[in-house]
């Protein structure tokens, strides 16, 4: 299975027929661009909603694991969490019961990096292949093709299926190097942006109430070792504006910087500051609620400490 | 008439600025207390209170001049003459620098805060230093001349009222705090898992954990650059720094949960390896835990 190639080595989109579990709001978002791009999609799926939606927009529907292992080749898994990409992968039912030798998963849950390699490992036994490949920009961004893709994975199975997930992510596909690096630069990358944005919320507050103008301690930040994404990106473009949706939840938040902790714990690493973030934002999403938007904090902590951050005045620079 | 300016307690500072008043030809004092070397340009004054008397723009560095003996700080500002402007050039705890704006004041001076975010030493002669200054506008329009000294105007801020150039220098080492900690953190862990920490860096930059201590400190670093944190070169500066935010936080019900755990760290990090080492000595957290050696 797999793909075939033109006589000059291009990949043909459409010989593709890809298997994708798990097409919720990311992974629905995802397949679409796969469908958009002339890819087969057969989606599997344990919400008949989500399926439904699917097939709405021309892509097959399957009812069991076994049929689409049969059927597809990569197969893409979106999954809510670690534990649960183990049960589909290499779980009693497991795709790897079906799945014949040389054929591909692609995994792009932001998973627990020992889970990875432990499935990776079992894979690899029955000759079966796999890319760690999570992302970020959420919907949104795959919506509007900046999504960023971390691979991880051998590189001649990264090129056999290069294809596919440029089709998902066509400006920002990153090959991070063997399997499992996919989703530690992802679980790196989100406890350095979790810390950043409880950084710059810390920061901006005190600034404010001790009375200096939020524009400007942003731009005084961003001209200095102080600054970080949040500072440079996420404050002048949206929380200086009062733009509510950062596209991403505090029970999000919470949990991918959990990640690094827990695997911090497994290997005997004291992520002390990342405890502490964690932990903020566990506390945070049980008086806001899990689904609120983590701009939302931002605003929420604006209003217990009395300042504005949205309260535009001009600059005074000299 | 002409402001005669006054220099005190600033060392290298100091002699920078003795040298760019010498060149202007404007009139100037100095005084290089305790830990001068006398070799600075221009004229010596004998004591902080003949500075005091002779000068009506006056550049110091009080919390290094009056660090052991705060009082003699109160005892000093009683000699200045009214209509002074003293620039406090120095990292003090904005609350403090606001108590002395008032003494000051009820002898007819004023005071501005200024503090000074570049690498250490300062590059003076490349002009990309930061200056934060905090203090009534007409006070700072007063000083700006011999702020431009220091870097472009572009550089320049007036941060607002009193204490506001301290503080402002105290919110950007918490952020750079919280940015190099976190490196480090997720450093060991990606080193552990087999991800070199040149390519972590190189990745982390298209994404949403990007920060200062990712991208330009730890990069020098593992180039064997070093990169002293600016601004506060040793463990125990950035502490005192955090600690300032912190007690800042505190007093205004800011909720500091982070900053409160950093400057834990850093205390810890000051009581194990000296107040005195420099801040990159926090990369041999990293090391340990990633358990190399470099």
């Amino acid at each position: 299975m797999g793909g075939n190639k033109t006589i000059s080595g291009e990949w043909e989109l459409n010989s593709f027929q890809v298997g994708f579990i798990g097409v919720g709001n990311m992974g629905f978002s995802m397949a679409r661009r796969l469908l958009q791009a002339g890819i087969t999609v057969m989606a599997f799926d344990k919400s008949r909603s989500n399926l439904d939606r699917i097939a709405e927009i021309g892509g097959l529907t399957s009812h069991s694991l076994e049929e689409l292992a049969n059927c597809c080749d990569p197969i893409i898994t979106s999954l809510p969490s670690s534990a649960i990409v183990e049960e589909v992968i290499v779980g009693q039912e497991g795709l790897i019961h079906h799945m014949a030798p040389g054929t591909c998963v692609i995994e792009m849950t932001t998973a627990d990096p020992l889970s990875t390699l432990m499935i990776a490992e079992k894979l690899q036994h029955q000759g079966i292949r796999m890319l760690d490949a999570p992302v970020t920009g959420g919907p949104y961004g795959c919506d509007a093709g900046t999504l960023s893709v971390m691979v991880g994975g051998a590189p001649e199975t990264f090129e056999a299926y290069k294809a596919i997930l440029s089709a998902i992510g066509p400006k920002n596909l990153n090959y991070t190097g063997p399997v499992g690096s996919g989703h530690i630069m992802k679980m790196i990358n989100n406890l350095f942006a979790g810390t950043g944005r409880l950084a710059a919320t810390e920061a901006t507050l005190l600034a404010a109430k001790f009375g200096m103008e939020p524009e400007k301690t942003v731009e005084v930040l961003n001209k200095s070792h102080g600054r970080n994404f949040f500072t440079e990106v996420l404050w002048p473009n949206a929380i200086l504006k009062g733009t509510t949706k950062a596209n991403f939840t505090l029970e999000l938040m919470a949990k991918d910087v959990g990640l690094s902790v827990s695997l911090g714990e497994k290997l005997q690493i004291p992520l002390f500051l990342a405890g502490v973030v964690q932990h903020f934002y566990e506390h945070a999403l049980l008086y806001l609620g899990k689904d609120t938007d983590a701009n939302e904090l931002v605003y929420a902590l604006e209003e217990k400490v009395g300042v504005n951050l949205r309260a535009s005045t001009s600059l005074t620079k000299s | 008439m002409a402001d005669v300016i006054g220099l005190a307690g600033l060392e290298e500072t100091g002699k920078f600025l003795a040298g760019q008043l010498t060149e202007r030809h404007v009139p100037f004092q100095i005084y290089e207390g305790d830990a001068g070397d006398g070799d600075a340009p221009g004229n010596q004054a004998g004591s902080l209170e003949a500075l005091a008397s002779n000068c009506n723009l006056i550049l110091i560095h009080m919390a290094g001049l009056f660090r052991k003996n705060p009082q003699d700080a109160d005892l000093w500002l009683s000699h200045i003459r009214p209509g002074t402007l003293v620039v406090d050039v120095s990292d003090g705890h904005p609350r403090e620098t606001q108590e002395r704006g008032r003494k000051l004041e009820s002898v007819g001076g004023q005071l501005l805060d200024v503090s000074l975010i570049g690498s250490h030493p300062p590059p003076f002669e490349a002009r990309g230093m930061m200056v934060l200054a905090g203090g009534r506008a007409s006070d700072f329009a007063r000083a700006l001349p011999y702020l431009q000294y220091f870097t472009e105007p572009q550089h320049i801020y007036h941060m607002g009222g009193l204490g506001s150039g301290h503080a402002m220098k105290a919110v950007c080492n918490l952020m750079n705090a919280y940015s190099r900690w976190i490196t480090v953190e997720g450093l060991a862990l990606a080193s552990r898992l087999g991800m070199p920490p040149e390519r972590v860096i190189e990745l982390v930059a298209l994404g949403t954990g990007r920060n200062y201590a990712n991208q330009e400190w730890l990069p020098r670093y593992l180039s064997g650059g070093g990169g002293a944190l600016e601004g506060a070169a040793t463990l125990g500066e950035v502490e005192r720094l955090l600690q300032t935010a912190v007690s800042l936080g505190r007093e205004l019900k800011v909720p500091m949960t982070g900053a409160i755990a950093l400057k834990n760290l850093y205390q810890q990090l000051s009581l194990t390896h000296g107040s005195d080492e420099p801040a990159d000595a926090l990369m041999d957290v990293y090391e340990q835990w990633a358990g190399i050696k470099r």
